[in-house]
């Protein structure tokens, strides 16, 4: 049996299974923290910190999803993750510091057209940056509220038999208040 | 994966624009190895040590050819063997500009020695035949530099350095190492998570070798030069062999000490390799769960690396077993925060 968008037969999902992807979204959310930490911490080795890069772009449902950066000048920019994590490996700081906090489902999952489920989830960022061991003065915001898109989509794989099963994604990350 | 390849890629292309007049004059490339590369005339060395070796031609005039000054095969399965190295000497040749021509490695295959095999230059237009070979690697530089290859990596690191699993992309990182460092020895040790204990044993065996037999021959003015460089090596290799002590008892243990906030990341090598042992392969898929639903899943080689970096506590709930190892495991994770 084929569902409609071509994947084989898969376990619908329940009430029970969207709570447990509420959670996973938030520690995916948190473990992309971890991660960025990791590449922008400068004693790490650049392996490590590759490996980092590596481990964040699995988080996200491709690495041609787009993260929002707000500049000192109040305008956002729009990279690419790949581009981002990148950018956090070579930053010229000498001391970066990104904290994510108040992580949470800020938009339940909902069903799209393509079968596929959506979902928002929304987070502060503290971005703090020193230089020579002296805080970077700037006028750039230091708090970001953003948010981040959530896919619940279904992957087949073949093991044998060919398998679906869902995973959750994270997409896009837009800014949504700075101050 | 396809990152490591853009990286290598990229920095291919910068090196074949900003570098095509320069030339990779002199190095010496050592294989460590583990395993068994052939005993006798007939038997053929294994692809890698061909695919390594084989030189890659244009047909184009060449000034210097980008080759290692001595190529050494070690062989770890026999104790106190000797080892001899040559070089053949090539004719200059001019315009280089071609990547490839960096990658033009080794020609010839000896067996001249007990140990079975030496894999020898036929390119070196800088060795004069006369002077000793020891004598000529000596004088290759003091830099030293580390590549691991294993055709079925366990991990993608081990000392924090990539473990390449593709020969194109050894070669080439190795050519375009040199090509910014022109003098050095180059150590490609093989499949390292098989025997890290016995690879420092043979470094510091292949230092006391060369020692030996420069003063048997007499001929080496400079042998402190390739001493030092190789001590070095030693160093961290003990370095990291002292990080390999944390082990565990069972796969429940392994996770644990993984997951470990208070482990030190570079201390956990060991503990993601051995837990593979429990697993079919590498691609092993882990299941995860909150709350009994399935959230993703991963191969086990990507979740350990990733447990190394979010520290969850997890539980195994249930695994299935293919040959009397783990194919399918389930695991209920913690917060981790």
């Amino acid at each position: 049996m084929l569902a409609q968008d071509g994947f084989a037969s898969i376990k619908p999902i329940t009430d029970e299974d969207i709570a447990s992807f509420k959670e996973q979204a938030v520690r995916d959310i948190y473990d992309l923290n971890s991660y960025i930490s990791m590449m922008c911490n400068k004693a790490a080795s650049a392996n490590r910190k590759k490996f980092a890069r590596n481990m964040a772009i699995k988080l996200f449902y491709s690495d041609s999803a787009t993260v929002q950066i707000s500049r000192a000048d109040k305008s956002i920019k729009t990279e690419k993750i790949s581009t981002y994590f990148n950018n956090l490996i070579c930053t010229k700081y000498s001391n970066v510091n990104i904290t994510f906090y108040e992580v949470y489902i800020s938009k339940d999952f909902k069903p799209g057209p393509n079968g596929k489920y959506y979902g928002t989830a929304t987070y502060t960022q503290k971005f703090e940056v020193s230089s020579n061991g002296k805080e970077y003065q700037t006028n750039h915001p230091d708090i970001t509220e953003k948010n981040v898109q959530l896919v619940i989509e279904p992957i087949t794989y073949q093991d044998g038999n060919i398998q679906t099963y869902w995973v959750l994604k994270l997409g896009d990350i837009n800014v949504t208040n700075t101050e | 994966m396809s990152f490591k390849y853009t990286v290598l890629t990229m920095f291919a292309v910068i090196c074949l624009c900003s570098c095509s007049d320069k030339a990779v004059k002199n190095f010496s490339l050592t294989f460590i190895v583990t395993e068994k590369i052939g005993n006798d005339k007939n038997e053929k060395y294994p692809d890698f040590y061909a695919k390594m070796c084989t030189p890659i031609t244009t047909g184009k005039n060449i000034e210097y050819n980008y080759v290692p000054g001595a190529i050494l095969v070690k062989r770890l399965d026999i104790e106190n063997c000797t080892v001899k190295l040559s070089i053949v000497a090539d004719e200059k040749k001019s315009n280089v500009s071609n990547l490839n021509y960096r990658r033009n490695m080794v020609t010839k295959f000896f067996d001249e020695n007990t140990i079975g095999y030496q894999l020898c230059l036929e390119s070196g237009s800088r060795y004069e035949k006369k002077e000793s070979i020891l004598s000529y690697v000596s004088s290759l530089g003091k830099k030293n530099r580390v590549f691991y290859y294993s055709a079925n990596p366990l991990n993608d690191m081990c000392n924090g350095e990539i473990i390449y699993d593709n020969i194109d992309t050894l070669r080439n990182a190795i050519a375009n190492y040199l090509f910014s460092n022109s003098a050095t020895n180059v150590f490609v040790i093989v499949n390292p998570e098989s025997g890290k204990e016995q690879i420092t044993k043979t470094i510091e065996d292949t230092s006391t070798h060369k020692k030996d037999t420069t003063s048997q021959s007499g001929e080496v003015k400079h042998s402190n030069t390739f001493d030092n460089p190789a001590k070095h090596i030693v160093k961290e290799i003990r370095k990291s062999n002292s990080d390999r002590q944390i082990d565990a008892n069972n796969i429940e243990e392994y996770f644990a000490k993984i997951a470990d906030k208070t482990i030190p990341y570079n201390m956990k090598f060991g503990l993601k390799t051995g837990i593979q042992k429990y697993f079919t392969s590498p691609r092993a898929v882990v299941i995860k769960q909150i709350n009994g639903s399935e959230v993703g899943r991963d191969n086990i080689k990507d979740y350990v690396e990733g447990l190394s970096n979010t520290h969850r506590g997890i539980k195994i709930v249930r695994k299935k077993y293919y040959s009397d190892k783990i194919n399918i495991i389930y695991i209920e994770e913690n917060s981790g925060f």
